[in-house]
């Protein structure tokens, strides 16, 4: 059968070749090999690069040594701020989108806060709460909870009026218009208030343990860097990358789940 | 008695000017009787989505009377429990619930007023076979073109078995063929049902083909300005179109509307 080059499966994304896992794998092994060789042939001094193999040693090492209470610490900081953020900013998005008079109340706080790099507000954050755990998982809560607050709102404001018409029509009452119609109409924009507030609860983390912190992987890092321990910043660099690579991944998935309410 | 009577209503809104009052509707008149198919033209912004508005009681009248079996509009919700809606309405453009299939966008109506999940499907079911669209049950509204959207929008309007349909232009959004087959569609679909209907459209052909009668409007502020009874037999058939009294009838109301052109 003649292939189809633009058929709309592909072009959706739907179609994976099953090659097309090998060719990625392929080019991480060509990288690693390259990294681990420069670094035996002392191209680059390992103090500045690391190499595979090191880190591999020092992930061990720090793994043996009370690493996985750091990814704890982190990870609970972590999930309690996005926890905080989307059980309080879907809500809070309704209610400010539904009505007019609450958005204009809030408007102004919600747009500057939004508008501020949250870890501006770190050093006040610790001052509040100390360099423990709570002031981390409140960078983290301001880091997540505009981006689905905002998003929230838009898509309960941009309920397409006509249908809102015709439940009206039919005898709908608020409640009703608001589970039928508002509630699976703003799902999407849920979803993509989330997507954004995934990398910046990561970020918030990170930055709030290397400001200040007594454990975390940010904590580590801070402590690895000012030692120029190189391999076990790496160490950290990795984690966190596969931590956001996962995350991605998940929301991917669950956008996927959601894929045909969208328009 | 007739189903819908309005008399003398007009329609103002708002404007933002500190108490200065846009008149849209101004003093309109006309009752329609059970089961008629009344047609209401006129010239682009003149009112008529605002009057078709107010009949829902998806809008308040300012002025005059407007009832529907000699009973006042209040409201879309009109209190009354088990609520049972005397109108739906079909607009320009579908607003089916992308997240919902066929099946479940057209028994919508029911769904609100409590059927259980069996009735609903049963009456959905009997609407969709009655817009040609049995085989789409499962199917979602991105799935489907423009002129299938807008039957399941028919259909989702049918399925609440309203004893007043609305209709605001339903079929603008649709190429001239499709248009042309859907006229037919609702006529054969509304001689079946034989409820009463009032459909606002641009299109003059369109008007005459589908009408008992014609409500022209005049320009803003709407007013009748005549009202056209359109006794050919039924069912007609397109062809009736290029017969020469549907044309004299064309040219009549198009006399009527031209001196009522924004650029006359
Ligand atoms: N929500 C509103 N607020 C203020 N003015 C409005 C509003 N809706 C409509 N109008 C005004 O009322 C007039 C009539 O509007 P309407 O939508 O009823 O016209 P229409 O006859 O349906 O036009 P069209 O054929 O283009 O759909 C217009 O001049 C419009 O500017
Ligand atoms: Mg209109």
């Amino acid at each position: 059968m003649k292939k189809n080059l633009f058929s709309l499966a592909q072009i959706n994304g739907f179609v994976k070749d099953k090659q097309n896992i090998f060719i990625p794998l392929f080019s991480l092994t060509i990288f690693l090999i390259s990294w681990e060789f420069i670094c035996n042939l002392e191209l680059i001094n390992p103090l500045f690069i690391s190499s595979p193999s090191r880190i591999f040693k020092a992930a061990i090492w720090l793994f043996k040594n009370g690493f996985l209470h750091d990814i704890k610490v982190s990870a609970i900081e972590y999930s309690l701020g996005l926890f905080f953020a989307i059980i309080l900013g879907i809500p809070a998005g309704i209610y400010l989108g539904w009505y007019k008079t609450l958005e204009l109340i809030f408007d102004p706080f919600i747009t500057a806060l939004y508008a501020t790099p949250r870890v501006a507000l770190l050093p006040l954050l610790i001052l509040w709460l100390g360099i423990g755990i709570n002031s981390k998982i409140a960078v983290v809560f301001l880091g997540c909870v505009f981006p689905i607050l905002v998003n929230v709102m838009t898509g309960i404001k941009t309920v397409d009026s006509t249908l809102l018409k015709c439940a009206r029509c039919f005898g709908a009452n608020d409640f009703q218009i608001f589970t039928t119609i508002a509630i699976p109409g703003s799902i999407p924009f849920i979803i993509a208030g989330m997507r954004l507030a995934v990398g910046r609860g990561l970020v918030g983390v990170v930055v709030g343990e290397l400001v200040a912190s007594s454990a975390g992987i940010g904590h580590m890092m801070s402590i690895a860097g000012a030692t120029f321990q190189t391999d076990k910043l790496f160490v950290g660099i990795i984690v966190l990358a596969l931590s956001g690579y996962i995350l991605t991944e998940l929301l991917k998935f669950i956008e996927k789940k959601f894929e045909r309410w969208r328009m | 008695m007739f189903k819908l009577q309005a008399q003398a209503i007009s329609i103002e809104y708002s404007q933002s000017v500190k108490n200065k009052f846009f008149t849209a509707v101004d003093q309109v008149s006309f009752n329609i009787k059970s089961s008629e198919f009344v047609v209401i033209v006129g010239p682009s912004g003149c009112g008529k989505t605002s009057i078709l508005n107010a009949i829902a009681g998806l809008l308040p009248i300012t002025s005059g009377k407007l009832t529907i079996d000699d009973k006042d509009i209040t409201g879309p919700g009109r209190g009354e429990q088990p609520f049972i809606p005397t109108c739906s309405m079909v607009f320009q453009s579908p607003a089916l619930m992308p997240w919902r299939n066929v099946l479940d966008n057209v028994s919508y109506g029911l769904e609100l007023q409590g059927y259980s999940r069996q009735k609903r499907y049963q009456k959905a079911e009997k609407y969709l076979h009655l817009v040609g669209l049995s085989k789409f049950q499962q199917s979602f509204p991105h799935q489907l073109s423009g002129g299938m959207q807008q039957r399941v929008n028919l259909a989702r309007a049918l399925t609440v078995e309203p004893s007043l349909l609305l209709l605001d232009e339903p079929f603008s959004a649709l190429d001239a063929l499709t248009r042309e087959y859907m006229q037919e569609e609702l006529q054969r679909i509304w001689l079946e049902i034989n409820n009463t209907v009032v459909y606002i459209t641009h299109l003059i052909d369109e008007a005459i083909f589908l009408a008992d009668q014609i409500l022209v409007m005049s320009a803003s502020p709407c007013t009748v300005k005549d009202i056209i009874k359109v006794d050919f037999p039924r069912p007609r058939s397109l062809d009736l179109k290029h017969q020469s009294e549907f044309n004299q009838l064309k040219n009549q109301i198009w006399n009527l509307l031209k001196t009522e052109s924004i650029f006359y």
